[in-house]
């Protein structure tokens, strides 16, 4: 029991939630997020541009009339209405099914990950954000209400924006793989949200990101970092976009530094590959890599196949040594707009020396990810 | 005396004629029409606010250059329904909203002379006529010049506003009113 119990917390990431921002987009020419999403990094709201987009590059069919509001916030019942001009709605209901299978457990679970309602409301150059929802982060657990992000942004010219409030500091690729090496073993992405101030300049060419941390007020028990964190990245073409971020933290018994690089590349109009590697350190205690790589291919409109590939190691140094590598390969389809379902395979090698001790484990698990958007 | 200068008349004569059939003959029509077999226009466009990238193309290139010496003259035309941005709802509002395809549904290029040299860069002068409007616009090409053949690759920038073009918004996304443009082709005797 205490070794399932374990399992479900090191597999609490993928309990929990996805905040979508799709990064495959680049193969299509969107090498900046704010392309779709009323966020400079990415995820959350959609603008009215990430709704066409919706209908027009991810659904496989699809209401072809221009006239069609089909991808708009809850069908376009708004679509008529003045407001829609300053207020944007969107929402995410979804859950997941998984099924673990290792030496010593063999399990399934269908899991509520999140009901959430987002608005954006746009006054000139300000842009007010929230959302709120329910969460359930692990089997058994009883839904949790929760404010994922709320923040005011501030546009002061087409490519500059400051923005302050609760939201994912722009650090490595945003992408919603949240389970990711690279994200939240390194404290990184979705449900590491935090309170910061933040300014961006998004150039034809350039991105640039300065944030300044201030964790969670709201909750110490967290102890989540306190630091800045700096992301430039530069696109070479329309579908190439190269990066490089730091950070730096400070907990209540610790702090940290990250360096890392970042690419995302689509080689056609089909096919997409990222890849990210980070180096942690943190003082007198562990350091160690973490680095993610992931190929997309689009069969269809609407059905993509991927394969990934991670590799992770901890030191910490006479002590600790833990090495992870994972492998997988799915299949992402979005039938129509407003419906997604990522059905994946993960083969996940674990391998820790402590001492004398070598521990080997190893862990197969499928997952089948059913989501609406409104 | 007076039989050697005959003779010598008579070879002249004889030779000028010759060479004035020989200069007729290897001296050719100074006008030479190379015919478009290939080419596609494409337009680089910036949208704001995220700075999208909008890159469209149009296959449907058609036209000639004509060669007199080692100056060059060209006209072409492209319809305006042909064009692509590879988002279909985006495609048709800017063709039905912005270029406005039913009333405009070519666009014509007329090339100034110029004096080209294979794969060198050259300035250029010519007058494009879009959304009805006649406008001169510069840029640089660069040629591939064989007896037979002509490819070329050209780039100009224009301004939206020039011809009567508000800059086209689409679900929010404005696009900057200068716009680049790229031509490429072949054409052949």
């Amino acid at each position: 029991m205490k070794f399932i119990s374990m399992l479900l917390l090191s597999m609490s990431p993928l309990l929990s939630i996805h905040a979508f921002a799709y990064p495959e987009m680049v193969r299509a020419g969107y090498v900046n997020c704010n392309s779709c999403h009323v966020s400079m990094n990415g995820g959350g709201v959609l603008n009215d541009y990430g709704r066409k987009l919706s209908k027009e590059e991810l659904a496989l069919w699809k209401n072809p009339s221009e006239k069609s509001t089909e991808e708009q916030a809850l069908y376009g019942v708004m679509a008529d209405s003045p407001i829609q001009k300053w207020l944007k709605l969107g929402g995410d209901v979804r859950s997941v099914y998984y099924y673990v299978n290792s030496a010593n457990v063999e399990m399934g679970e269908t899991i509520l990950m999140q009901a959430d309602f987002q608005a954006a409301a746009t006054f000139d150059q300000w842009t007010l954000v929230g959302a709120a929802g329910v969460t359930q982060t692990a089997p058994g657990k009883t839904v949790e209400f929760l404010s994922r992000n709320h923040y005011l942004l501030y546009e002061l010219s087409d490519e500059i924006h400051f923005r302050a409030g609760k939201f994912i500091p722009a650090y490595g690729i945003n992408t919603p793989d949240h389970t990711s090496l690279t994200r939240s073993p390194l404290e990184l992405g979705y449900n590491y949200e935090s309170y910061n101030v933040e300014a961006s300049y998004i150039s034809e060419k350039w991105n640039w990101f300065a944030s300044g941390i201030f964790g969670r007020p709201d909750d110490t028990t967290l102890n989540q970092d306190k630091g800045f964190a700096i992301q430039g990245s530069y696109s070479t073409s329309e579908r190439v976009k190269f990066g490089l971020n730091t950070w730096y933290g400070k907990k209540v018994d610790t702090s940290r530094w990250l360096f890392g690089g970042f690419a995302m590349v689509g080689f056609t109009k089909e096919f997409f590959g990222s890849t990210e590697i980070d180096v942690k350190s943190y003082k007198d205690s562990d350091h160690g890599i973490a680095t993610t790589q992931k190929l997309s291919y689009e069969l269809t409109d609407g059905l993509w196949l991927y394969g990934m590939q991670e590799y992770g190691t901890t030191n910490i140094p006479a002590t600790y040594n833990t090495t992870s590598q994972v492998y997988g390969a799915g299949f992402q389809f979005f039938p129509r707009t407003h419906f997604e379902f990522n059905l994946a395979y993960e083969k996940i090698l674990n391998q820790s020396v402590a001492g004398a001790r070598n521990t080997f484990t190893g862990m197969d698990t499928i997952w089948l990810m059913s989501h609406f958007y409104l | 005396m007076k039989k050697t200068f005959n003779v010598f008349l008579i070879s002249l004569i004889s030779l000028n004629f010759f060479i004035g059939i020989q200069s007729f003959a290897l001296t050719p029509d100074p006008i030479e029409n190379y015919r478009l077999s290939a080419g596609k226009i494409e337009f680089f466009a910036v949208g704001k606010p995220s700075m999208l990238k909008v890159h469209g193309t149009g296959k449907s290139l058609d036209g000639s250059l004509n060669k007199n010496n080692d100056e060059v003259t060209g006209h072409f035309t492209v319809k305006m329904d042909d064009f692509s941005s590879g988002l279909s709802l985006r495609d048709s509002h800017t063709k039905s909203k912005v270029f406005d395809v039913e009333h405009f549904p070519t666009a014509e290029f007329t090339l100034k002379s110029i004096k080209p040299k294979s794969n060198v860069k050259t300035k250029f002068v010519g007058v494009l006529k879009f959304h009805g409007i006649e406008k001169e616009v510069q840029g640089d090409t660069t040629m591939n010049i064989t007896p037979d053949k002509m490819g070329f690759e050209s780039t100009f920038t224009i301004l939206l506003s020039d011809f009567n073009i508000q800059p086209p918004e689409f679900a929010g996304m404005k696009i900057n009113n200068e716009v680049s443009v790229e031509v490429s082709g072949e054409a052949a005797k």
